[in-house]
Protein backbone atom coordinates (compact mmCIF):
# COMPACT_ATOMS: atom_id res chain seq x y z
CA UNK A 1 0.00 0.00 0.00
CA UNK A 2 1.29 3.50 -1.22
CA UNK A 3 1.89 6.20 1.03
CA UNK A 4 -1.46 7.56 -1.13
CA UNK A 5 -3.55 4.48 -0.48
CA UNK A 6 -2.50 4.93 3.21
CA UNK A 7 -3.97 8.44 3.41
CA UNK A 8 -7.35 7.56 2.28
CA UNK A 9 -7.50 4.22 4.25
CA UNK A 10 -7.05 6.36 7.42
CA UNK A 11 -9.95 7.20 9.00
CA UNK A 12 -8.59 10.20 10.58
CA UNK A 13 -7.47 11.72 7.06
CA UNK A 14 -10.08 15.42 6.51
CA UNK A 15 -11.78 15.31 3.42
CA UNK A 16 -9.49 17.24 1.18
CA UNK A 17 -6.43 14.83 2.35
CA UNK A 18 -8.61 12.00 1.40
CA UNK A 19 -9.18 13.94 -1.98
CA UNK A 20 -5.65 14.95 -2.77
CA UNK A 21 -4.80 10.85 -1.99
CA UNK A 22 -7.49 9.72 -4.67
CA UNK A 23 -6.10 12.15 -7.43
CA UNK A 24 -2.71 11.04 -6.99
CA UNK A 25 -3.71 7.46 -7.19
CA UNK A 26 -3.58 5.76 -10.75
CA UNK A 27 -6.23 4.46 -12.44
CA UNK A 28 -5.79 0.76 -13.29
CA UNK A 29 -3.32 0.12 -10.34
CA UNK A 30 -5.77 -0.53 -7.00
CA UNK A 31 -7.94 -3.62 -6.02
CA UNK A 32 -11.47 -2.69 -5.46
CA UNK A 33 -11.34 -4.33 -1.92
CA UNK A 34 -9.33 -0.66 -1.06
CA UNK A 35 -12.49 0.83 -1.72
CA UNK A 36 -15.22 -1.96 -0.74
CA UNK A 37 -13.28 -1.61 2.81
CA UNK A 38 -13.86 2.03 3.47
CA UNK A 39 -17.13 1.93 1.70
CA UNK A 40 -18.62 -1.01 4.37
CA UNK A 41 -16.72 0.38 7.22
CA UNK A 42 -19.52 2.76 9.46
CA UNK A 43 -16.61 3.80 11.31
CA UNK A 44 -15.53 6.15 8.65
CA UNK A 45 -17.35 9.66 8.38
CA UNK A 46 -20.22 9.29 5.53
CA UNK A 47 -18.25 11.53 3.14
CA UNK A 48 -15.22 9.38 2.95
CA UNK A 49 -17.26 6.43 2.34
CA UNK A 50 -19.17 8.24 -0.57
CA UNK A 51 -15.62 9.25 -1.75
CA UNK A 52 -14.99 5.47 -1.90
CA UNK A 53 -18.31 4.45 -3.49
CA UNK A 54 -17.36 6.91 -6.14
CA UNK A 55 -13.90 5.66 -7.33
CA UNK A 56 -15.60 1.98 -7.09
CA UNK A 57 -17.97 2.25 -9.73
CA UNK A 58 -15.19 4.68 -11.60
CA UNK A 59 -12.80 2.42 -11.31
CA UNK A 60 -13.98 -0.75 -11.06
CA UNK A 61 -17.36 -1.06 -12.68
CA UNK A 62 -17.92 -1.61 -16.75
CA UNK A 63 -20.91 -2.00 -18.11
CA UNK A 64 -23.13 -3.63 -19.52
CA UNK A 65 -23.44 -5.80 -15.72
CA UNK A 66 -25.23 -7.55 -14.24
CA UNK A 67 -26.42 -6.33 -10.81
CA UNK A 68 -25.52 -10.04 -9.17
CA UNK A 69 -22.07 -9.04 -10.36
CA UNK A 70 -22.18 -5.52 -9.39
CA UNK A 71 -23.46 -6.93 -5.78
CA UNK A 72 -20.03 -9.17 -5.62
CA UNK A 73 -18.16 -6.35 -6.74
CA UNK A 74 -19.70 -4.04 -3.96
CA UNK A 75 -18.72 -6.91 -1.07
CA UNK A 76 -21.86 -6.49 0.48
CA UNK A 77 -22.96 -2.63 0.02
CA UNK A 78 -23.28 -1.90 3.47
CA UNK A 79 -23.32 1.43 2.31
CA UNK A 80 -26.56 1.23 0.67
CA UNK A 81 -29.48 0.84 3.61
CA UNK A 82 -27.85 4.47 4.43
CA UNK A 83 -28.19 5.74 0.48
CA UNK A 84 -31.42 6.98 -1.11
CA UNK A 85 -32.44 5.00 -3.90
CA UNK A 86 -35.18 7.03 -6.62
CA UNK A 87 -36.58 5.57 -9.53
CA UNK A 88 -37.08 8.34 -12.16
CA UNK A 89 -40.22 8.30 -13.51
CA UNK A 90 -41.25 11.94 -13.54
CA UNK A 91 -39.30 14.65 -15.75
CA UNK A 92 -39.30 17.24 -17.81
CA UNK A 93 -35.32 17.32 -18.30
CA UNK A 94 -32.38 15.14 -18.75
CA UNK A 95 -30.75 12.43 -16.87
CA UNK A 96 -26.79 11.59 -17.72
CA UNK A 97 -27.61 8.10 -18.68
CA UNK A 98 -30.02 6.60 -21.86
CA UNK A 99 -32.89 4.76 -20.56
CA UNK A 100 -33.27 1.70 -22.97
CA UNK A 101 -36.33 0.49 -24.33
CA UNK A 102 -38.16 -1.12 -21.32
CA UNK A 103 -36.08 0.16 -19.21
CA UNK A 104 -35.79 2.46 -16.28
CA UNK A 105 -33.29 4.85 -14.53
CA UNK A 106 -32.75 5.22 -11.11
CA UNK A 107 -31.06 7.90 -8.92
CA UNK A 108 -28.59 6.60 -5.93
CA UNK A 109 -27.75 9.45 -3.47
CA UNK A 110 -24.65 9.12 -1.50
CA UNK A 111 -24.58 10.28 2.59
CA UNK A 112 -23.68 13.43 2.48
CA UNK A 113 -21.28 15.94 3.77
CA UNK A 114 -22.84 17.50 6.99
CA UNK A 115 -20.54 21.19 6.55
CA UNK A 116 -21.89 20.75 2.31
CA UNK A 117 -18.45 21.48 1.60
CA UNK A 118 -18.67 19.14 -1.41
CA UNK A 119 -21.41 18.47 -3.56
CA UNK A 120 -24.07 15.50 -3.03
CA UNK A 121 -22.24 12.55 -4.55
CA UNK A 122 -25.03 10.23 -6.69
CA UNK A 123 -24.72 7.72 -9.23
CA UNK A 124 -27.72 7.70 -12.06
CA UNK A 125 -28.17 4.22 -12.90
CA UNK A 126 -30.06 2.66 -16.29
CA UNK A 127 -31.23 -0.62 -16.17
CA UNK A 128 -32.61 -2.67 -19.11
CA UNK A 129 -36.18 -3.65 -17.41
CA UNK A 130 -37.54 -1.75 -14.97
CA UNK A 131 -37.44 -2.85 -11.12
CA UNK A 132 -38.87 -1.79 -7.47
CA UNK A 133 -36.59 0.57 -5.88
CA UNK A 134 -36.30 -1.87 -3.09
CA UNK A 135 -35.43 -4.83 -5.70
CA UNK A 136 -32.63 -2.97 -6.82
CA UNK A 137 -31.36 -2.33 -3.23
CA UNK A 138 -31.93 -5.92 -2.27
CA UNK A 139 -29.91 -7.20 -5.49
CA UNK A 140 -26.53 -4.65 -4.95
CA UNK A 141 -26.59 -5.76 -1.35
CA UNK A 142 -27.05 -9.74 -2.74
CA UNK A 143 -30.72 -10.49 -1.06
CA UNK A 144 -32.45 -11.09 -3.73
CA UNK A 145 -34.65 -14.21 -3.31
CA UNK A 146 -35.95 -13.53 -7.38
CA UNK A 147 -33.03 -14.79 -9.57
CA UNK A 148 -34.27 -12.50 -12.17
CA UNK A 149 -33.81 -9.74 -10.19
CA UNK A 150 -30.28 -10.60 -10.31
CA UNK A 151 -30.31 -10.67 -13.95
CA UNK A 152 -31.32 -7.26 -14.69
CA UNK A 153 -28.46 -5.22 -16.13
CA UNK A 154 -26.88 -1.94 -15.39
CA UNK A 155 -26.52 -1.02 -19.01
CA UNK A 156 -25.10 2.59 -18.23
CA UNK A 157 -24.12 4.52 -15.41
CA UNK A 158 -23.30 8.29 -14.42
CA UNK A 159 -21.38 9.90 -11.72
CA UNK A 160 -22.18 13.16 -9.91
CA UNK A 161 -20.33 15.41 -9.84
CA UNK A 162 -18.00 14.53 -13.00
CA UNK A 163 -15.12 14.99 -11.51
CA UNK A 164 -14.20 15.43 -7.18
CA UNK A 165 -11.66 17.82 -6.42
CA UNK A 166 -10.44 18.94 -2.40
CA UNK A 167 -11.19 22.31 -2.00
CA UNK A 168 -7.91 23.68 -0.49
CA UNK A 169 -4.69 22.86 -3.09
CA UNK B 1 -34.66 8.48 -23.92
CA UNK B 2 -37.24 7.49 -21.20
CA UNK B 3 -40.07 4.98 -22.12
CA UNK B 4 -42.98 3.47 -20.28
CA UNK B 5 -44.26 0.01 -21.11
CA UNK B 6 -47.34 1.60 -21.93
CA UNK B 7 -48.28 1.29 -25.78
CA UNK B 8 -46.66 2.81 -28.34
CA UNK B 9 -48.56 5.86 -30.16
CA UNK B 10 -47.22 7.85 -33.06
CA UNK B 11 -46.76 11.56 -32.58
CA UNK B 12 -49.45 12.67 -33.75
CA UNK B 13 -50.85 16.61 -34.53
CA UNK B 14 -52.35 19.19 -31.97
CA UNK B 15 -55.17 18.76 -31.04
CA UNK B 16 -57.57 19.75 -28.26
CA UNK B 17 -58.08 17.35 -25.43
CA UNK B 18 -60.76 14.99 -26.04
CA UNK B 19 -63.41 13.35 -24.35
CA UNK B 20 -66.45 11.15 -24.26
CA UNK B 21 -67.77 11.04 -21.32
CA UNK B 22 -69.63 13.96 -20.41
CA UNK B 23 -69.94 13.94 -17.11
CA UNK B 24 -70.43 16.80 -14.66
CA UNK B 25 -66.62 16.54 -12.72
CA UNK B 26 -64.70 16.66 -16.02
CA UNK B 27 -66.24 19.43 -18.13
CA UNK B 28 -63.89 21.94 -16.47
CA UNK B 29 -61.15 20.08 -17.72
CA UNK B 30 -62.42 19.70 -21.12
CA UNK B 31 -63.28 23.26 -21.30
CA UNK B 32 -60.21 24.17 -19.60
CA UNK B 33 -57.77 22.07 -22.28
CA UNK B 34 -60.09 23.33 -25.50
CA UNK B 35 -59.22 26.77 -24.32
CA UNK B 36 -55.49 26.28 -23.80
CA UNK B 37 -54.85 24.36 -26.88
CA UNK B 38 -57.21 27.48 -28.46
CA UNK B 39 -54.29 29.44 -26.74
CA UNK B 40 -51.45 28.11 -27.72
CA UNK B 41 -52.69 27.98 -31.51
CA UNK B 42 -53.55 32.11 -31.47
CA UNK B 43 -50.99 33.20 -29.35
CA UNK B 44 -47.94 31.19 -29.64
CA UNK B 45 -45.95 29.45 -26.10
CA UNK B 46 -44.31 32.74 -24.82
CA UNK B 47 -47.89 34.19 -24.17
CA UNK B 48 -49.25 31.28 -23.05
CA UNK B 49 -46.44 30.73 -20.78
CA UNK B 50 -47.19 33.66 -19.35
CA UNK B 51 -51.12 32.96 -18.85
CA UNK B 52 -50.10 30.12 -17.10
CA UNK B 53 -47.72 32.00 -15.03
CA UNK B 54 -50.51 34.24 -13.89
CA UNK B 55 -53.11 31.71 -13.63
CA UNK B 56 -50.52 29.61 -11.06
CA UNK B 57 -49.38 33.15 -9.39
CA UNK B 58 -46.80 32.71 -10.20
CA UNK B 59 -23.00 23.53 -13.41
CA UNK B 60 -23.44 20.79 -11.82
CA UNK B 61 -21.50 17.78 -13.76
CA UNK B 62 -22.58 14.12 -14.55
CA UNK B 63 -19.44 11.65 -15.79
CA UNK B 64 -21.33 9.03 -17.97
CA UNK B 65 -20.63 5.20 -17.96
CA UNK B 66 -19.43 3.61 -21.55
CA UNK B 67 -21.62 0.71 -22.54
CA UNK B 68 -23.67 -1.01 -25.02
CA UNK B 69 -27.07 0.80 -25.33
CA UNK B 70 -30.19 -0.65 -26.68
CA UNK B 71 -31.63 2.15 -27.98
CA UNK B 72 -35.14 1.97 -29.17
CA UNK B 73 -36.63 3.06 -32.46
CA UNK B 74 -35.20 6.67 -33.38
CA UNK B 75 -38.18 8.30 -35.02
CA UNK B 76 -36.41 11.05 -36.34
CA UNK B 77 -39.07 13.18 -36.99
CA UNK B 78 -37.93 16.99 -37.41
CA UNK B 79 -39.81 19.62 -35.90
CA UNK B 80 -38.32 23.08 -36.92
CA UNK B 81 -41.71 25.10 -35.41
CA UNK B 82 -41.49 28.71 -37.24
CA UNK B 83 -41.91 31.03 -34.62
CA UNK B 84 -45.76 32.56 -34.82
CA UNK B 85 -47.40 35.89 -32.84
CA UNK B 86 -45.42 36.76 -30.18
CA UNK B 87 -43.04 33.57 -30.04
CA UNK B 88 -40.11 35.70 -30.23
CA UNK B 89 -37.74 36.04 -27.24
CA UNK B 90 -39.23 38.85 -25.35
CA UNK B 91 -37.32 41.61 -27.56
CA UNK B 92 -33.98 40.53 -27.43
CA UNK B 93 -31.15 40.98 -30.04
CA UNK B 94 -30.56 38.65 -32.45
CA UNK B 95 -34.03 37.35 -32.68
CA UNK B 96 -35.64 36.21 -35.06
CA UNK B 97 -39.13 36.99 -34.40
CA UNK B 98 -39.43 40.69 -35.68
CA UNK B 99 -39.66 40.10 -39.44
CA UNK B 100 -37.87 43.05 -40.34
CA UNK B 101 -34.66 41.27 -40.93
CA UNK B 102 -34.70 37.76 -42.07
CA UNK B 103 -31.87 35.79 -40.50
CA UNK B 104 -28.88 34.96 -42.73
CA UNK B 105 -28.48 31.63 -44.27
CA UNK B 106 -25.75 30.77 -41.83
CA UNK B 107 -27.69 32.31 -38.53
CA UNK B 108 -27.45 28.86 -36.13
CA UNK B 109 -30.82 28.24 -35.25
CA UNK B 110 -32.31 25.40 -32.63
CA UNK B 111 -33.70 22.14 -33.75
CA UNK B 112 -36.29 19.77 -32.02
CA UNK B 113 -36.03 15.90 -33.50
CA UNK B 114 -38.28 13.14 -31.81
CA UNK B 115 -35.74 10.53 -30.70
CA UNK B 116 -38.61 8.52 -28.44
CA UNK B 117 -42.12 8.74 -29.84
CA UNK B 118 -44.83 9.51 -27.32
CA UNK B 119 -45.79 6.45 -25.64
CA UNK B 120 -48.31 6.35 -23.16
CA UNK B 121 -49.66 4.25 -19.83
CA UNK B 122 -52.99 3.74 -17.70
CA UNK B 123 -54.11 6.58 -15.66
CA UNK B 124 -51.73 9.54 -17.46
CA UNK B 125 -48.49 7.84 -17.79
CA UNK B 126 -46.58 9.40 -20.95
CA UNK B 127 -43.15 9.63 -22.06
CA UNK B 128 -41.75 11.42 -25.23
CA UNK B 129 -38.12 12.01 -26.43
CA UNK B 130 -36.48 15.09 -28.07
CA UNK B 131 -33.33 16.27 -29.22
CA UNK B 132 -31.98 19.45 -29.54
CA UNK B 133 -29.53 20.60 -32.30
CA UNK B 134 -28.31 23.56 -33.69
CA UNK B 135 -28.76 24.11 -37.38
CA UNK B 136 -25.80 26.11 -39.32
CA UNK B 137 -23.49 25.43 -36.30
CA UNK B 138 -20.16 25.61 -36.53
CA UNK B 139 -17.46 24.33 -34.29
CA UNK B 140 -17.43 27.86 -33.37
CA UNK B 141 -20.87 28.00 -32.18
CA UNK B 142 -21.47 28.37 -28.53
CA UNK B 143 -23.86 28.89 -25.77
CA UNK B 144 -26.88 27.96 -24.06
CA UNK B 145 -30.18 26.33 -25.51
CA UNK B 146 -32.76 27.51 -22.46
CA UNK B 147 -36.19 25.97 -21.92
CA UNK B 148 -39.37 27.79 -20.18
CA UNK B 149 -41.45 24.97 -19.30
CA UNK B 150 -44.70 25.14 -17.63
CA UNK B 151 -47.07 22.31 -16.09
CA UNK B 152 -50.97 22.27 -15.43
CA UNK B 153 -52.57 19.76 -14.13
CA UNK B 154 -56.23 19.12 -13.94
CA UNK B 155 -57.57 15.70 -12.05
CA UNK B 156 -59.67 14.50 -10.19
CA UNK B 157 -60.30 11.03 -8.12
CA UNK B 158 -62.39 8.45 -6.62
CA UNK B 159 -61.40 7.25 -3.75
CA UNK B 160 -63.82 6.12 -0.10
CA UNK B 161 -65.96 7.62 1.00
CA UNK B 162 -67.10 9.28 -2.35
CA UNK B 163 -70.06 7.79 -3.54
CA UNK B 164 -68.52 5.58 -7.19
CA UNK B 165 -68.48 8.40 -9.66
CA UNK B 166 -68.13 10.75 -7.68
CA UNK B 167 -64.88 12.57 -8.09
CA UNK B 168 -62.70 15.68 -6.16
CA UNK B 169 -59.97 17.73 -7.22
CA UNK B 170 -56.23 15.93 -6.05
CA UNK B 171 -52.65 17.06 -6.87
CA UNK B 172 -50.51 14.75 -8.38
CA UNK B 173 -47.07 14.44 -7.22
CA UNK B 174 -48.33 14.87 -3.67
CA UNK B 175 -49.28 12.22 -0.99
CA UNK B 176 -50.14 8.40 -2.92
CA UNK B 177 -50.31 10.13 -6.17
CA UNK B 178 -47.91 10.45 -8.69
CA UNK B 179 -47.28 12.55 -11.57
CA UNK B 180 -45.51 15.91 -12.00
CA UNK B 181 -46.13 18.46 -9.09
CA UNK B 182 -46.69 21.95 -10.69
CA UNK B 183 -45.10 22.86 -7.73
CA UNK B 184 -42.08 22.60 -9.49
CA UNK B 185 -42.68 25.49 -12.01
CA UNK B 186 -42.45 27.30 -13.83
CA UNK B 187 -38.99 26.48 -14.73
CA UNK B 188 -35.97 27.28 -16.58
CA UNK B 189 -33.25 24.35 -18.03
CA UNK B 190 -30.57 24.48 -19.91
CA UNK B 191 -28.14 22.87 -22.43
CA UNK B 192 -24.73 23.83 -23.06
CA UNK B 193 -23.57 23.78 -26.80
CA UNK B 194 -19.75 23.60 -27.74
CA UNK B 195 -18.33 23.55 -30.46
CA UNK B 196 -21.98 23.30 -32.26
CA UNK B 197 -22.67 20.02 -30.33
CA UNK B 198 -25.14 20.30 -27.61
CA UNK B 199 -24.21 18.48 -24.07
CA UNK B 200 -26.40 17.59 -20.80
CA UNK B 201 -26.38 21.07 -18.57
CA UNK B 202 -22.54 22.16 -18.18
CA UNK B 203 -21.21 18.00 -18.37
CA UNK B 204 -19.47 16.45 -20.61
CA UNK B 205 -22.06 14.42 -21.52
CA UNK B 206 -23.79 14.95 -24.59
CA UNK B 207 -26.92 15.68 -24.77
CA UNK B 208 -29.14 12.34 -25.83
CA UNK B 209 -32.84 13.33 -25.33
CA UNK B 210 -34.75 15.97 -23.59
CA UNK B 211 -38.11 14.01 -21.73
CA UNK B 212 -41.79 15.04 -21.01
CA UNK B 213 -42.05 11.77 -18.55
CA UNK B 214 -45.40 11.07 -16.15
CA UNK B 215 -45.72 7.75 -14.26
CA UNK B 216 -49.50 6.58 -13.65
CA UNK B 217 -50.78 9.70 -12.01
CA UNK B 218 -53.08 6.42 -9.70
CA UNK B 219 -55.88 4.40 -10.29
CA UNK B 220 -58.88 6.13 -10.36
CA UNK B 221 -58.14 9.19 -11.50
CA UNK B 222 -59.02 11.38 -14.55
CA UNK B 223 -58.47 14.50 -15.81
CA UNK B 224 -55.75 16.58 -18.26
CA UNK B 225 -51.91 16.86 -17.82
CA UNK B 226 -50.36 19.72 -19.84
CA UNK B 227 -46.48 20.56 -20.08
CA UNK B 228 -46.16 23.92 -21.97
CA UNK B 229 -42.32 24.59 -23.45
CA UNK B 230 -40.82 27.45 -25.20
CA UNK B 231 -37.13 26.53 -26.06
CA UNK B 232 -34.21 28.89 -27.58
CA UNK B 233 -30.59 29.24 -28.68
CA UNK B 234 -28.88 31.88 -26.63
CA UNK B 235 -25.26 31.98 -28.64
CA UNK B 236 -22.41 33.35 -26.31
CA UNK B 237 -24.33 33.14 -23.23
CA UNK B 238 -22.77 33.18 -20.07
CA UNK B 239 -25.75 30.77 -17.86
CA UNK B 240 -26.96 33.17 -14.90
CA UNK B 241 -25.67 31.32 -11.86
CA UNK B 242 -29.31 31.11 -10.41
CA UNK B 243 -29.11 27.44 -12.69
CA UNK B 244 -28.26 24.81 -10.10
CA UNK B 245 -27.87 21.41 -10.89
CA UNK B 246 -30.32 19.56 -8.32
CA UNK B 247 -30.34 16.13 -9.13
CA UNK B 248 -33.94 15.55 -8.51
CA UNK B 249 -37.04 16.09 -10.77
CA UNK B 250 -38.00 17.44 -12.87
CA UNK B 251 -34.60 18.90 -14.61
CA UNK B 252 -32.41 16.23 -12.83
CA UNK B 253 -29.10 16.75 -14.71
CA UNK B 254 -29.61 19.93 -16.18
CA UNK B 255 -28.96 23.28 -14.67
CA UNK B 256 -32.38 24.93 -14.03
CA UNK B 257 -34.01 28.02 -12.03
CA UNK B 258 -37.72 28.59 -11.23
CA UNK B 259 -36.77 31.85 -11.48
CA UNK B 260 -37.11 33.96 -14.74
CA UNK B 261 -33.86 34.88 -15.76
CA UNK B 262 -35.18 37.05 -18.28
CA UNK B 263 -32.56 36.29 -21.06
CA UNK B 264 -32.84 38.14 -24.36
CA UNK B 265 -30.33 37.11 -26.88
CA UNK B 266 -32.51 34.27 -28.67
CA UNK B 267 -32.45 33.03 -32.14
CA UNK B 268 -35.81 31.23 -32.79
CA UNK B 269 -37.62 30.25 -30.02
CA UNK B 270 -39.25 26.35 -30.56
CA UNK B 271 -42.48 25.01 -28.62
CA UNK B 272 -42.52 21.80 -26.95
CA UNK B 273 -45.59 20.98 -25.58
CA UNK B 274 -47.42 17.51 -24.89
CA UNK B 275 -51.38 17.46 -23.84
CA UNK B 276 -52.30 13.81 -21.54
CA UNK B 277 -55.63 13.31 -21.09
CA UNK B 278 -57.21 9.79 -19.51
CA UNK B 279 -60.45 8.59 -17.44
CA UNK B 280 -59.56 5.98 -14.78
CA UNK B 281 -62.83 6.68 -13.03
CA UNK B 282 -65.42 5.92 -15.45
CA UNK B 283 -63.20 4.79 -18.12
CA UNK B 284 -60.53 2.33 -19.02
CA UNK B 285 -57.76 4.36 -17.62
CA UNK B 286 -56.09 4.31 -20.77
CA UNK B 287 -54.18 8.00 -21.74
CA UNK B 288 -54.53 9.72 -24.82
CA UNK B 289 -51.79 12.55 -25.71
CA UNK B 290 -51.21 14.51 -28.44
CA UNK B 291 -47.30 16.86 -28.78
CA UNK B 292 -46.41 19.86 -30.67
Amino acid sequence: MDTNEKTFSDPRSDDDAVLRAVSQIPSGVTDASLWTRVANDPSYRPFHRAVAVYELFRRHIATPVTLQRTALLLAGGAWLPDAAIEKIESMAGETPVRIPAGGAAFIVRLPGHTAAAHPEIAIYLALDRTLDPRLLRDALTATAADPKVREVRIMEFALVPERLSASRP
Amino acid sequence: MFTFAGKSKAVQPPAPARRTSPDHASLGHIREGNRTAHAQRGLGNQALLRLLHANAGGGGQAARSTGEMAQGPAKKTQETVPITGDGGTGGGSGGTSSGSAAPSAAAPTLKKTTVSALSTSANGGFSWGVRWSIDNATTSTNGWIVQHVVVRQNVEAWYPPLIPGATRPIVPGQGSYGGLSESWYPLWEAWQVRGGSVFVGGSTSPHSADTYGQGAVGPNTKGTTEIVGSADFYPSLTLPTAFTVKNAAPAWALPATNTDPRLTGGTSALDHNLTATWDGVGGTGATTATTV
